[in-house]
C-alpha cells in the first residue's frame, strides 16, 4: 500500500500543495482530480520521486519509500502529462531505450516492444522518428513505455489525452486490468467521466489542499447528485460558470 | 465626444498590418531564432561572437595594405593593378565565404519546414502570400547581410586602391567593389536557399548536410583568415635584399573570376577578357537566383504534402551503426552502459545542434592542417614522404573533432525529454561514465581510421595503414580524456555559458595539441613505418589510455544522475552576478 502523509510541496513563497494525506491500495484505481494549478502534478510528480517534498512522507508498505529511491523507480511506472520524448528516436529505439535503462533482456525486450506497437496499432509506424508522431501516438508509446517492467505501482497523469475513441476504450479497459492485477494504480486526470467510470476512489484537490476523498459511489450518495461531474461542480465551486461562458463568447466576437 | 475620441484613437493607432507584412517579419524573425540557444541574451552574443568574428580580418586587411599600395606606386607603378585585382579577388572570396557561413548557420530558415505548412496551411491564406512573404524576407536577410560584410571592405579598399586617381576613380572603384562583391553574395546565397529547398524537399538528411555544408563553410572561412595574410605580400627590401612583389595564384577555373571579370568591367579596365567573366557573372546568377526561387516556390507546396503525409518522408535517418557497434565492445554486457552509449550516438548522428558545434571543431582542425601544408609550401612532392606536416593531419582533425564531441555534450538535446532518464534510470551507476566514454571511442575510432585513409595518397596505403593504428590509439586515449571531464548524461543537462572558458583555457587546448597530434605525429615519424615500432608506439599511447580508465573508473564510482526535476523550478536557481548558474541549494 502506498500511504501518503501530510505532503507539503513550497516553491519559494507559493505553496503548492499543503497536508495532503491519502492512501492508495493494491487491485484500487485512486483518482487525483482538481481544477488547473490545484497541485495534481505536483503530487504526481513527488510520488514519482521527480521532485522532493517539503515537508511530509510517502511509504510504501510502511516504510519510506523514498529510503532507496532506486528500487522504489523499480517498480513503478509513470505516463507524464506532457508527451515530452526525444523526437529523433524512433518509436521501438525510444521503447528500447527505457527497456534497457531499466535493465530489461535485450531478446525479451524486442519481442515485448513489438507486441506493445501491434496492440496498441502503431507498428506500422515503428520506421519512423517520434517528431512524425501525432499526439495520440505518442501517448501510446507513453503508455507502453509506463509499463514495459511490469511495474506494481502505475501513475497516470492524463493517459487519455490525444487518444482516439477507440483507443481511449482499450486502455479504459486496461487500467480496469492493471488494478484487478493487484497493482496499485493513481489516476489524474481534468476527464470526469472517464475518472467516474474507472476509479474506485477519488481524492479531490483544490488550491493544494484536499477538498475530498472518498469512492465516487460515496461522495454521489452523500452530496446526492447525480453524477462525479455534479459532485466536483459542488465541491471545487466553480463560480461564475455562466457569466464567464458568455464573457468567452463576447470575446470571440470583439 | 466619445466619436471624436474614437476618431483620435484610430488616427494615432498604427493600422493593422496586411498579412505579406506579418508573414514577411515573422519569417525574418526565424532567421535569428535557435531552438539549442535557452535564452536571447545568449542567442545575441552567440550572434555578435560570429559577425565580430567575420568582419574584423576583412575590417583591418585593407588598412594593412595602405602601405604596400603606397609602396607600390611609387618603386612598382606596373603592378599596382595586378595588386588592385589579387585584392579585389579576395574580397569577392571572403563576400561569398562570409555570406555563406551566414547563410548556413541560418540553414533551417533558409526554406520552408513542414511546420510552416503545418500552421500556415490551415490559415486563409493564398499561397502565393506566404511564399512572396518568404521570399522578401529572404531578399531582406541578403540585403542587409551582404551590405554589412561587403560595405566594410568595399569603403576602405577602395579608398586605398583609388588614392592614386581622381575622386571619380575611388567612386568608381566603390561601385565595382560592391557590385562585384554582392552580386557573389547573391550568387552564394541563392546557391544555398536553392540547396537547401532541394534537400528538404527530396530528403530526411537534412541534418546531416547542413552539418556538412557548416563544416566546409567555416573551413573555408578559417583558411580564407589563415590565407589572407599571404594573399599579397610586399616586401620594401633593404641593403642586401631587394624589393618585391609576391601574389597567389587564383586558378583559371574559380568562380571568383567570373565576379572579378564583373568587377573589371564596371571599373571600365581595359581588356576583352573580362567581359567573358563578366557576362558569366551576370548568366549564372540570374540562372541562380532563378532557381532558389523556383525552389522556394516548389518547397512550399512540397512541404504542405509531406504536413499532410509525414509518415511517407520522415523515415528514420542515420543509425550510426559502426559507432554503435563500437561502442558495444567497449560497454561489454553493462545494459545500462549499452542504453546511455547507443543513444548519446543516435543524438551525435541525429541532432543538428551537436553536428554543428562538431563540424565548428573540426573546420578549426582543417584550418590547422591547410595552414602546415601551406607553410611547408604547399609542394605535392614534400608531402609524399612521412613527414609530421601529413602524419599530424588525421591526428589534428581527432583532436578538434574530439573537443567538438565533447563541447556537443554540454549542448541539451530535447531537454524536456531528459526526465526519461532521471525517471527510468539508477540514481549512481558506473554505466554513465562507462557510457559516455565508449560513446566517445564509437564516434572517434571510425572516425580515425577515415581520417587516416585521406593521407593514404600521399603516403600509400601501407604507410597509412600502419599510421592508422597509431591514430586510433590516440582517439582511444583523447575519448578517455574527454570520460574524465564530463560528469552527466550528456545532452541532458541545461547549457552553462561560457563553460568552454576558451579565454582562461587556451594553453590548455594547445597542450592538447601537442599531446594528442604533435607528438604522436613525431612518434609515428620515429617508427617509420616499422609495424613493430608502430605497434610499440601504439601499446605506449593505450598505456597512457589504460591509466586514464582506471582514473575514470575511480571517479565514476562517485557519478550521479540528478533524479530531482528542481531546475525547472526557477526560484531554486540563482543568478549570480558573475554569470555563474547555481542552484540554491550548492549556493548555500
Amino acid at each position: 500500500m502506498l500511504t501518503v502523509r501530510r505532503l507539503t510541496k513550497h516553491y519559494g513563497a507559493l505553496v503548492a500543495i499543503h497536508d495532503v494525506s491519502f492512501e492508495a491500495r493494491p487491485g484500487e484505481v485512486l483518482g487525483l482530480l482538481g481544477p488547473n494549478g490545484s497541485g495534481k502534478s505536483t503530487t504526481v510528480k513527488i510520488l514519482t520521486g521527480l521532485l522532493r517534498q517539503t515537508m511530509g512522507t510517502v511509504q510504501l508498505d510502511g516504510a519510506d519509500a523514498f529510503a532507496d529511491l532506486d528500487a522504489y523507480k523499480r517498480i513503478i511506472g509513470y505516463v507524464p502529462e506532457e508527451p515530452h520524448l526525444y523526437s529523433y528516436l524512433t518509436g521501438p529505439e525510444y521503447l528500447r531505450l527505457i527497456g534497457r535503462l531499466r535493465g530489461l533482456a535485450e531478446r525479451a525486450l524486442d519481442d515485448k516492444i513489438d507486441r506493445f506497437l501491434q496492440l496498441l496499432g502503431i507498428y506500422d509506424d515503428r520506421h519512423q522518428t517520434l517528431s512524425s508522431y501525432s499526439k495520440g501516438m505518442r501517448q501510446k508509446i507513453l503508455i507502453a513505455a509506463s509499463v514495459l517492467h511490469n511495474p506494481r505501482i502505475v501513475i497516470l497523469d492524463e493517459p487519455f489525452s490525444g487518444l482516439d475513441v477507440s483507443a481511449a476504450r482499450v486502455l479504459k479497459g486496461f487500467v480496469r486490468a492493471l488494478a484487478e492485477d493487484g497493482k496499485i494504480v493513481i489516476f489524474s486526470s481534468h476527464v470526469l467521466e472517464v475518472v467516474e467510470q474507472v476509479c474506485s476512489r477519488v481524492v479531490i484537490l483544490k488550491d493544494g489542499r484536499i477538498v475530498g476523498h472518498d469512492s465516487v459511489e460515496h461522495l454521489r450518495t452523500t452530496l446526492r447528485l447525480p453524477s462525479l461531474d455534479a459532485v466536483f461542480a459542488s465541491i471545487v465551486a466553480e463560480e461564475h460558470v455562466e457569466e464567464r461562458t458568455s464573457g468567452l463568447v463576447a470575446a470571440m466576437k470583439a | 465626444m466619445a466619436s471624436r475620441l474614437s476618431v483620435v484613437r484610430q488616427l494615432i493607432t498604427r493600422p493593422p498590418r496586411s498579412p505579406f507584412a506579418t508573414l514577411s517579419r515573422a519569417f525574418f524573425a526565424q532567421f535569428f531564432g535557435s531552438e539549442s540557444a535557452t535564452s536571447d541574451e545568449q542567442l545575441q552574443r552567440a550572434m555578435i561572437g560570429v559577425v565580430a568574428f567575420l568582419i574584423t580580418p576583412a575590417l583591418l586587411s585593407p588598412i594593412q595594405m595602405a602601405s604596400s599600395f603606397e609602396f607600390a606606386a611609387i618603386r612598382f607603378p606596373a603592378l599596382l593593378e595586378p595588386m588592385t585585382r589579387q585584392m579585389a579577388t579576395v574580397y569577392i572570396t571572403y563576400s561569398m565565404v562570409g555570406v555563406g557561413v551566414i547563410s548556413a548557420v541560418m540553414w533551417d530558415a533558409l526554406s520552408f519546414d513542414r511546420r510552416d505548412a503545418m500552421v500556415l496551411g490551415p490559415l486563409p491564406l493564398r499561397a502565393s502570400t506566404v511564399i512572396a512573404a518568404k521570399l522578401t524576407a529572404l531578399a531582406a536577410l541578403l540585403l542587409i547581410v551582404a551590405f554589412v560584410v561587403n560595405v566594410i571592405t568595399a569603403v576602405p579598399f577602395s579608398m586605398v586602391a583609388g588614392n592614386h586617381k581622381a575622386a571619380v576613380g575611388v567612386v568608381r572603384h566603390f561601385i565595382a567593389h560592391m557590385v562585384a562583391t554582392m552580386t557573389a553574395s547573391l550568387f552564394m546565397f541563392c546557391l544555398l536557399v536553392t540547396l537547401r529547398a532541394l534537400v528538404g524537399g527530396v530528403s530526411g538528411r537534412h541534418v546531416a548536410t547542413a552539418s556538412i555544408l557548416r563544416f566546409l563553410l567555416f573551413s573555408a572561412l578559417l583558411c580564407f583568415i589563415v590565407f589572407l595574410p599571404m594573399a599579397l605580400r610586399v616586401e620594401p627590401g633593404g641593403r642586401r635584399r631587394a624589393a618585391s612583389v609576391e601574389m597567389q595564384t587564383i586558378p583559371g577555373w574559380s568562380p571568383t573570376n567570373w565576379f572579378l571579370g564583373l568587377h573589371e568591367w564596371v571599373r571600365g579596365s581595359p581588356g576583352a577578357e573580362w567581359d567573358g567573366g563578366a557576362w558569366r557573372a551576370i548568366v549564372f546568377t540570374v540562372a541562380i537566383t532563378a532557381s532558389a526561387v523556383l525552389t522556394t516556390i516548389a518547397g512550399y507546396r512540397r512541404q504542405l504534402q509531406i504536413a499532410l503525409t509525414p509518415s511517407a518522408t520522415d523515415a528514420v535517418r542515420s543509425a550510426a551503426r559502426l559507432p554503435r557497434l563500437v561502442a558495444r565492445l567497449v560497454t561489454g554486457r553493462d545494459h545500462l552502459a549499452r542504453a546511455v552509449a547507443d543513444f548519446i550516438l543516435t543524438t551525435l548522428a541525429r541532432s543538428g545542434a551537436q553536428q554543428a558545434t562538431i563540424a565548428v571543431n573540426a573546420a578549426l582542425g582543417l584550418t590547422l592542417v591547410v595552414a602546415s601544408l601551406f607553410r611547408i609550401g604547399g609542394d605535392l612532392a614534400h608531402m609524399t614522404a612521412p613527414r609530421t606536416a601529413v602524419l599530424w593531419m588525421p591526428l589534428v582533425l581527432i583532436y578538434t573533432a574530439a573537443i567538438g564531441v565533447r563541447a556537443a555534450f554540454f549542448v541539451p538535446s530535447e531537454l524536456a525529454a531528459s526526465w526519461t532518464f532521471r525517471f527510468n534510470a539508477p540514481i549512481q551507476a558506473s554505466g554513465y561514465w562507462s557510457a559516455t566514454r565508449a560513446a566517445a571511442i564509437g564516434f572517434l575510432v571510425p572516425m580515425s581510421l577515415v581520417a587516416s585513409a585521406l593521407i593514404a595518397p600521399l603516403i600509400g596505403a601501407r604507410a597509412a595503414a600502419w599510421h592508422a593504428v597509431i591514430v586510433a590509439a590516440v582517439a582511444v586515449l583523447v575519448a578517455e580524456a574527454i570520460a574524465l571531464t564530463v560528469k552527466f548524461v550528456p545532452f541532458t543537462r541545461p547549457y552553462e555559458p561560457g563553460h568552454a572558458k576558451l579565454k582562461t583555457r587556451w594553453p590548455l587546448y594547445l597542450i592538447g595539441l601537442f599531446a594528442f597530434a604533435i607528438w604522436p605525429a613525431r612518434a609515428a615519424l620515429y617508427a617509420g613505418g616499422d609495424p613493430l615500432q608502430v605497434l610499440r608506439v601504439a601499446a605506449s599511447i593505450l598505456g597512457v589510455a589504460t591509466i586514464l580508465e582506471v582514473a575514470g573508473r575511480f571517479q565514476a564510482r562517485s557519478w550521479r544522475l540528478d533524479p530531482l526535476e528542481e531546475f525547472a523550478d526557477e526560484s531554486a536557481i540563482a543568478v549570480l552576478n558573475i554569470g555563474i548558474v547555481l542552484p540554491n541549494e550548492i549556493r548555500a
